[in-house]
Order: structure tokens, then sequence, then C-alpha cells
């Protein structure tokens, strides 16, 4: 989970709802928030054990500057530290994780707040990049636009807006349950937009002038601090 | 002319800190004045997706410390450089964390940039960037990911020129000043 806002994120929504078609399956789930984790030695590397033992890694993090957020890059660099000093497969040989030479599988979920599905794209390929440098097997990911739309909603009733989200992750699971990447089906069915653009963008907008005026007393989003010499 | 250099090298990493040396003395020898900064000893800490820097304090992340210099130099800096290590065909955690830090230097109002919508800009001009990432050895799918990335960022930051090199071993002066010269191509406007 590497969005920092907790179970208050789309990411969370998204992680979740997976999360618990996996475990409806039979899977045993096992939830890691990333920016905690980092925050000590000793939450970092019960980190590390829970990706050393997992068959499956799903990271559900948002789209920061047209990529993963650098504690999600962060995770991704010890992790592929670990592999190389060998840590993981004795670590994994040690608890039976997994038979000797068959590969983790790694998976992402991006969600960002453009409208485009589309700004998510690059970031699912260095997670394919990822996969391949720790050694993973890459099953696929999805991406999904207009994260201020979903935030925190719940799923599992999801009717109306939601409904191409819930359909593409339930897809997603039962594919990753049954050790298959996930089908083109579900990432076509999440990137479709919830809404028109043209009003995500008018009710974003409004939306920032809401908070701003609610924080600060004043509708003025647009103050410069820094004066361009 | 003012560059900021955001090296993003971690410790023990004497190929990128090369290329960082060299990206500093090619841009002293275009008439930059360089401040560069070793992210790995800068103590940036991470982005909390907050928002603050939107709607509390509007252009100026809530955390204060060394980002918030950053963010100063950035926009007063004809040119900013990365140079990174090619981390799955992106940036280093150390120079990711400074960047995710900068959204506080655009504004959160979305606008569109050929058909497709971003952030519009907070300032009325915004500095070139150069990117320069490195590989022990050459991988061209690290690599087109790694540009379509800058590519990417340039839009995001309305940067009015951008260019983006990977290199492998030794870094020379030459292929870094090449670089640094496409960076005065392209120009992308946001809508006011």
């Amino acid at each position: 989970m590497g969005s920092p806002k907790g179970k208050k994120s789309a990411s969370f929504g998204f992680a979740s709802y997976l999360g618990d078609k996996l475990k409806a399956d039979g899977s045993v789930v096992e939830t890691v928030h990333v920016q905690r984790a980092l925050g000590s030695p000793e939450r970092t590397r019960e980190m590390s054990d829970a990706i050393g033992r997992a068959d499956l890694v799903v990271m559900a993090f948002p789209l920061y500057v047209d990529s993963l957020p650098a504690p999600v890059i962060r995770t991704l660099e010890l992790v592929r530290a670990d592999r190389a000093a060998g840590d993981h497969a004795s670590r994994s040989a040690a608890t039976g994780a997994r038979p000797s030479g068959q590969r983790p599988r790694l998976a992402a979920i991006v969600n960002c707040g453009f409208p485009e599905a589309r700004h998510c794209d690059t970031a699912l390929t260095q997670c394919a990049h990822a996969a391949e440098d720790i050694g993973f097997e890459w099953a696929g990911g999805l991406g999904a636009g207009m994260g201020g739309a979903v935030m925190s909603q719940p799923l599992d009733a999801a009717g109306g807006l939601l409904r191409n989200v819930a359909r593409a992750l339930d897809l997603a699971a039962q594919a990753l349950g049954c050790g298959e990447d996930i089908p083109a089906e579900a990432v076509t069915l999440m990137r479709q937009p919830l809404m028109p653009t043209r009003l995500y963008t008018l009710t974003g907008n409004a939306g920032w002038y809401q908070q701003v005026k609610r924080n600060t007393g004043s509708y003025r989003l647009g103050a410069r601090p820094y004066v361009a010499a | 002319m003012k560059a900021l250099l955001l090296d993003g090298s971690h410790l023990g990493d004497p190929l990128t800190q090369r290329a960082a040396k060299g990206s500093a003395a090619a841009l002293r020898a275009r008439g930059y004045e360089v401040q560069s900064l070793a992210l790995g000893e800068a103590d940036v800490a991470a982005c909390r997706g907050c928002f603050g820097c939107w709607t509390k304090t509007p252009g100026t992340c809530t955390t204060d410390d060394v980002a918030r210099d950053i963010a100063a130099r950035w926009i007063a800096s004809d040119l900013v450089a990365f140079v990174t290590p090619v981390t799955f065909g992106g940036y280093s955690s150390e120079l990711k964390k400074a960047l995710d830090r900068m959204i506080c230097l655009i504004s959160p109002k979305f606008g569109r940039v050929d058909g497709e919508v971003h952030h519009q800009r907070r300032y009325d001009r915004y500095p070139r960037l150069v990117a320069v990432g490195t590989l022990p050895s050459p991988d061209t799918e690290a690599e087109a990911t790694f540009k379509t990335l800058v590519r990417r960022n340039a839009i995001n930051m309305h940067s009015h020129g951008h260019a983006a090199a990977v290199v492998s071993g030794e870094v020379s002066s030459v292929e870094v000043e090449a670089v640094i010269g496409r960076s005065w191509s392209e120009r992308r406007s946001m809508p006011r």
C-alpha cells in the first residue's frame, strides 16, 4: 500500500477490495503500508520478510509526478538489494514459502487524479521493469484516472460510478488467484472514465477552491511565495 | 544563468556521482552558475500527500525542511538538471523524494496541454529540464522509459524545454553537453 493517506485513499480502497476477493478464494493476504514500514528498521525488516514469503505482491499506489511515489521506489530498491544478497531466497527457503526456482509475482494498481488513465502508463511500465530487476514475474497492472472521484468510497456495493472499477478488480482477483496475469478486459474496464472529463475537471477545480476557502478563508489558490528571479 | 543540479545518487554509486560532477562542469562551461545538491545527504522527507501545498499554504509545502529551499531554487533557476541512476526505468528514490515535494510549484487547477489534462502553472516561467541517467550497462528499454518519464515531467512541471540521456560506464563531457544542448528544443505552454 503505497499511499501515505492510508485508509482514506483510493489506493487503499482498491487494494482492500482486491485483497478481500483473494481471501474469499482462499489466499492468505497481508497488507503493508509502505511509508509507515520505512519509518523504522524493524518495520522495514518486517515488510521485507512479508515480501520474501509472498507468492504474489500487489502494489497499490497513487501516481506521483508521473511515477511511483518515492517510498514505493525505496521499497523496491531494498527488495532488489535483498535479493542480490540472497536474503529473500534464504528466507523463502527457510519458511517453505515456495518451491525452489519458482519466481514470485508482482502486480500493480495505480490511480491518478487526472481524468485520463493513460497518465498511469509510464508508472506501470516502470513496475514491469521493477519486476524484472527484482527477479519477480510481472503479472500485469491496472491504471485508473479520476482518483479524486473515487477517494475511499467502498467498492463492495458499487454501482453506477464505480461499477467498472469493481468489475475490473473482480476479474483481476480471479486471474491473480489462479496464478494468471491480469486480463486485458480488466485493464480496459479500469481505464474507463467514471464521468465526462469536463464534469470531472469542473467539479475538481471547484473542489480546490472550496478546500482553500475552508482552510485559509480566501479563495486564493495562486499564491507565489517563490518569486522567480 | 542559474542551474540547479539535483544529484539523486545513493551513497557508494561512483558512476552517478561522476555523472553529477561531469554535468556540473558541462553546465559551467556553458556559462551557468551551478548549485548542486546531493540529495542522499539532504534528508528530504517523503511527501505526505496532504495537498496542503495547494489548499492550506498555497505554493509552500506544509513540511518545513530542505525541500522548501529546493522549491525556491527550482523556480529561481533557468535550468534544472536531474542526475540519477536509472531505477526501474525512472529515478532513484532520493531524487523522487525531492521531485514529489515540488508540486507546490504548480497549481491544483486543471487545464489542457495538447488535448490532455494537466495542472496549470503557478508561476510565469519555469526552468528547462535536463536529465542524465546512469546505467552500469546499456538497457534500451529502461532508457526509453526514462526518456518518456522526463518528457512527461517536463509537461507537468511546465518546462519550456527538456532533454534526457542515459549514459553507461564512464561519462564523457561530450555526451553530457549534447544533453544540455537538446534542452533548447520543444516548447509547451499551459492555458491560463
